[in-house]
């Protein structure tokens, strides 16, 4: 049986941002943290995709370009090893302003994973501090045909990011963080919101010949739970969520904040539904805010 | 004679303003207003910095506008003063506050992407109270 491999060694760049500016539905600009891998980049809710293969070596070059607060990445689930290039990193595993901190990871298992600055948590975190990063199997080289999809999926506060709150150096407060109550009043799928997720680029597009592979990821603070039309098969392939890590019999799943899911989408029918998201307030257990998708299934022969 | 008196008198009265506004500076540059880089086509420029301080008694607040920029359009190029870094190479902005003695700075990043060429930036800085007096500084950079 004839096999090859691809294993390399891959490098990253991410630049850490505070002063981005992020485009609400209504127009308003409200400041946001985050993660680009270009200088002249506007920040994006989320920050950029990092895309390795399994069996990559990944060295992450982790550029502090941002003035307050140091900052640091971590990648829930995958174990990084740092070096430094200052002495005053070595005391710590912090990257300060205008300092490279790098990590090196092996892409041991295939998944959809998330990455985030800890510091001052969750503050960076609700800030726009994270990104997505995909290990594909080496067998999906293979096999390239599938189409892929990544909905990362959050809610925001904008009290939380006012100059005021962001320009808080809490790295040198002697008290306790405190941070605004948190209230969310905007809901996003990758940074898209209500009518906006009704354009060509969020519609889900499905074909009858071909598997949809989706990956989930929840950034925010809150519980988001997706229902899929009946009319579509779907079947989770990997997960990080050992709490809910299963489809319900209304084709309904749950991710948990920090969580992904890969699932795989195939269709033969025809649908009018949409796919549902309830955002879910974990302190009262009740959905302040549910947003829609529209699916199309295309190439539809069989129906 | 009298003209000539007038003339002279004219010229003394200039060099005395010129002299009060020299004394009126609130900051300097520290070292060289012009920085020179190398940087290879695939590498980065980590930082290009110039600093400036406060020579003032009191606590002052500069701002900074880009004179000019003939970067290459390929170029990947940011910026920070002191007290935020911006994204990207805008038209202006504002120190955070500088103290007495403090230090303050711009400095500049780049990415050259793969294309050989050379740029230059100019900011012009100026205290917000005293916008008459200004310093230029100029960053060069070859990326070869």
């Amino acid at each position: 049986m004839l096999t090859f491999s691809t294993v390399a060694q891959v490098n990253k760049l991410i630049i850490g941002r505070t002063t981005g500016v992020f485009e609400l539905e209504n127009k308003d600009s409200i400041r946001v943290f985050g993660f680009t891998n270009t200088l002249s980049g506007q920040v994006t809710l989320p920050g950029t995709t990092l895309e390795v293969i399994e069996g990559d070596t990944v060295l992450l070059d982790f550029w502090n370009i941002s003035q307050g607060d140091p900052h640091e990445i971590v990648i829930k689930g995958i174990e990084l090893t740092k070096t430094n290039t200052s002495a005053k990193e070595q005391l710590d595993q912090r990257v300060y302003h205008m300092e490279h901190g790098y990590y090196h990871f092996l892409a041991k298992n295939p998944g959809t994973y998330i990455y985030y600055c800890p510091i001052n948590y969750p503050f960076n975190l609700q800030a726009g501090m994270f990104g997505v990063l995909i290990i594909r199997p080496q067998k999906a080289l293979l096999n390239p045909k599938n189409k892929e999809l990544l909905w990362c999926s959050f809610e925001m506060d904008t009290n939380w990011h006012n100059n005021e709150v962001m320009d808080v150096e809490y790295d040198e407060q002697a008290t306790p963080l405190e941070w605004p109550a948190y209230n969310p009043k905007h809901f996003f799928i990758n940074g898209k919101t209500n009518q906006q997720l009704k354009e060509q680029e969020m519609v889900l597009n499905i074909s009858s010949k071909q598997t949809t592979v989706l990956r989930l990821a929840n950034t925010g603070f809150w519980q988001h739970k997706i229902k899929f039309p009946q009319e579509l098969n779907v079947e989770i392939k990997r997960t990080s969520n050992l709490k809910n890590s299963e489809l319900n019999k209304l084709n309904q799943l749950t991710v948990d904040p920090l969580e992904t899911f890969e699932i795989w989408i195939t269709s033969q029918k025809k649908t009018k539904e949409t796919i549902q998201y309830d955002f879910i307030n974990p302190a009262t257990n009740k959905v302040e805010n549910t947003q829609y998708i529209p699916v199309k299934i295309q190439n539809n022969l069989l129906n | 004679m009298i003209m000539i008196k007038n003339i002279i008198a004219l010229i003394l009265l200039c060099c005395t303003i010129q002299l009060t506004a020299q004394s009126d500076k609130t900051f300097v540059v520290k070292g060289n207003s012009i920085n020179h880089d190398n940087i290879p086509t695939n590498g980065k420029l980590d930082i290009s910095k110039i600093s400036v301080v406060n020579v003032s008694n009191k606590a002052i607040f500069l701002e900074w506008e880009t004179v000019s920029n003939t970067f290459p359009k390929g170029w990947d190029c940011s910026m920070c003063q002191h007290g935020a870094c911006q994204i990207g190479i805008p038209k202006g902005s504002i120190f955070k506050q500088l103290n007495p003695d403090q230090e303050g700075y711009i400095a500049i990043h780049v990415m050259p992407q793969n294309n050989i060429g050379n740029g230059q930036v100019k900011f012009k800085i100026y205290d917000r109270d005293h916008p008459d007096f200004f310093e230029i500084i100029t960053f060069n950079v070859d990326a070869l």
